[in-house]
């Protein structure tokens, strides 16, 4: 008569929804802070059109983060295995998984483009957090204003080759636009002041035409933020980045991690495929070749940078 | 005695027209994935709403699939201890007429 399942039979949206729900109740019964970001209240605020997200993003506060996934290994979400050169150069969030969920769990300690430090970003946002209700569940998210922000910030990070982020970025300037509230603006200009967001989002905020706080362009991490936008997000661009920041001592660690992957690495690239030792030799080479044909793309998306110039579809050309 | 089943406190739940995906928060630790109720299952879940009593859930399932009502009476109360030993339900029992055979599952606090 009854069916009754645990299964992980259910729809993605379903999935994400208690997966937020299931991540602010665990910082919750923590005592940490954490904010849902991105997700479905971009939609329910009014910052883009409704879809479904592939994961939820949990950003905790940092002091609390390695507390954040304790708690949610407790509850039997593992880390999402990663190439080694990518945990030297992913610092600002970790993937989680659980074997019964179709839908990762992704735990920030912060986010590309704020670049004042962690724990005051963290605090900027939380003053002026809202709350949601996710399944029955109360949860804590930024206020309109500073999820606009970082869904313009996530997707100037993004590949222009990802048609979708470049056509939710186009989107959500239009809706600002259009909206035309003083108020608005005012926030945005407020919160990436305090957040160190006015360089790297300055083509978002002129082109909603929020007034752009005063910040230094000389600013090795805006450099490298335009660089890493002007490069399309292209891994061998931000593997420069990562090398440009890395002491020297530590270099030939990265380099090594960079050139030669392990056989298990590469596999985790190309899940769907069965790579035995000749597939492995070719896909070593082929990742080699493609590091070396997006080099020089990777040093001109630096250059310019330093210069000051955007040189991305996000931007509409140089400014 | 009457008993009336609750929903336990705490509980997250997305409901489609003709599913339930129930999360036990309060004890994520043990129930680490949703539980899905579908058919029965779901018109039993949805009719637990802290007013109607055991019996009156069964009035209202044998009404709904015009099944006898001792075999929904027994399917029905077999699904509800499996609510209460998953710790998805309370109980209330006020003073009364009715089923007061189950016994009180409170779960952890959250």
């Amino acid at each position: 008569m009854n069916e009754t399942r645990t299964t992980p039979r259910m729809p993605q949206d379903v999935a994400v929804t208690l997966a937020g729900a299931l991540a602010s109740r665990a910082a919750t019964r923590l005592g940490a802070r954490a904010l849902l970001i991105k997700g479905q209240q971009l939609a329910s605020a009014g910052l883009r059109n409704p879809r479904n997200s592939s994961d939820v993003d949990a950003w905790v506060e940092p002091e609390r983060f390695e507390d954040f996934i304790a708690a949610l290994v407790a509850r039997g979400w593992i880390e999402r295995p990663r190439w080694r050169v990518s945990d030297s150069m992913t610092t600002h969030s970790i993937s989680l998984l659980h074997p019964e969920w179709p839908c990762d769990i992704d735990v920030h300690r912060n986010f590309p483009g704020f670049l004042e430090p962690a724990a005051d970003v963290f605090e900027a946002l939380w003053a002026r957090h809202t709350t949601i209700d996710f399944a029955g569940i109360v949860c804590d998210i930024p206020d309109r204003a500073a999820s606009a922000l970082i869904l313009a910030l996530h997707s100037l990070r993004s590949s222009p080759d990802e048609i979708r982020h470049l056509n939710e970025y186009n989107d959500l300037v239009s809706r600002l636009v259009a909206e035309d509230d003083p108020e608005f603006r005012l926030a945005l200009t407020e919160i990436a002041a305090a957040t160190g967001a006015a360089g790297t989002a300055e083509p978002f905020l002129l082109a909603v035409g929020a007034e752009v706080p005063p910040f230094d362009r000389d600013d090795p991490a805006l450099i490298a933020w335009v660089a890493h936008v002007n490069a399309g997000n292209d891994v061998t661009a931000v593997f420069a980045e990562r090398w440009r920041e890395t002491p020297w001592s530590r270099r030939p660690h990265l380099l090594v991690l960079a050139l030669w992957p392990s056989n298990d690495e590469l596999r985790l690239a190309q899940p769907e495929r069965t790579l035995g030792p000749t597939a492995l030799v070719g896909a070593r080479f082929s990742r080699l070749g493609r590091a070396f044909v997006s080099l020089p793309r990777a040093l001109g998306a630096r250059r310019r940078a330093s210069h000051g110039e955007w040189d991305s579809p996000y931007v509409g050309g140089d400014k | 005695m009457t008993t009336i089943p609750t929903r336990a406190q705490g509980l997250a739940e997305v409901t489609e027209p003709a599913t339930a995906y129930v999360l036990n928060l309060p004890r994520i630790e043990e129930q680490q994935s949703p539980y899905v109720f579908e058919g029965a299952a779901f018109e039993i879940w949805t009719r637990i709403d802290g007013t109607r009593t055991e019996d009156q859930i069964v009035d209202a399932m044998v009404e709904a699939t015009g099944a006898e009502r001792e075999l929904v009476a027994r399917d029905t109360r077999d699904f509800l201890a499996t609510l209460r030993g998953l710790g998805l339900i309370e109980q209330d029992d006020r003073e009364g007429d009715g089923d007061a055979r189950a016994e009180l599952v409170t779960p952890p606090a959250d």
